[in-house]
């Protein structure tokens, strides 16, 4: 399944609707969906708000693929080159007055999926989230 | 998404439910705006019926939980979901920002 949206967080549930269906067709555990609308919720908004938009001819593809325990998505995005994979992991133990509110949202998309995979292919930007299918 | 919102005197709970991606935490932030204009020294967010909460919902969260607190008022986060819970726990936050934590208080 193939989701296309442009550079406009307004889209950003059409991401959301994909994944609703699949995980409704293939009964896939409440848990591990919930947690993948979340990493793609921010990965997509991080996109659109830190990319450099593109403008109308800008496109974001998000591929979802079920494998035999897993679900695969696949994010490909043209905004400039951002490897989030690269970004220094965020502090969750410093006081609350102390605390950064930025990084957040990788934080989150680093601990709500099992693996990820950053490559830049051409002028693009893919991000891979997996996510095993388990019930717990 | 509705956010409902019970008000008695200065206490405001504002409940939210479902999903609170991007534009939900817009949502959200206004109504919390709302609430400190009427004056609420207590805002409570009840976050039992919701699902998850993006980033951008924790820092409206944390925004208003820091400011809320300058002025010697109140705004924590009430029953959160398992799924809330979890993810607030992520971050560190879990203990600050729900009531009943170590820094909050009891109702």
């Amino acid at each position: 399944m193939e989701v296309s949206l442009h550079h406009q967080a307004s889209e950003i549930p059409l991401v959301h609707d994909a994944l609703d269906e699949l995980a409704a067709r293939h009964r896939l555990p409440a848990r591990c969906v919930a947690r993948l609308h979340l990493a793609l919720e921010e990965h997509l908004a991080n996109i659109i708000a830190h990319g450099g938009n593109p403008g109308p001819a800008g496109t974001i593809t998000v591929r979802f693929a079920l494998e035999p325990a897993a679900l695969r998505v696949e994010i490909e995005d043209d905004a400039r080159p951002f490897n989030p994979l690269d970004e220094p992991a965020v502090d969750t133990t410093l006081p609350l007055e102390d605390k950064p509110l930025g990084g957040l949202g990788i934080l989150l998309i680093r601990k709500s999926v099992d693996e990820l995979e950053y490559r830049r292919a051409g002028d693009r930007n893919v991000l891979v989230m997996k996510s095993r299918l388990t019930a717990s | 998404m509705e956010i409902t919102k019970t008000i008695e005197r200065d206490n405001w709970e504002l409940m939210v439910p479902g999903r609170i991606d991007g534009a939900a935490a817009n949502q959200l932030e206004l109504e919390v705006l709302a609430a400190i204009k009427a004056g609420a020294k207590e805002i409570f967010i009840n976050l039992s019926q919701a699902e998850w909460i993006c980033s951008a919902g924790i820092r409206v969260l944390l925004q208003y939980y820091r400011q809320m607190k300058t002025s010697g008022k109140t705004l924590l986060v009430t029953r959160p979901s398992p799924g809330i819970s979890e993810i607030l726990d992520m971050t560190g936050f879990k203990d600050v920002i729900v009531e009943g934590g170590p820094s909050g208080v009891a109702r």
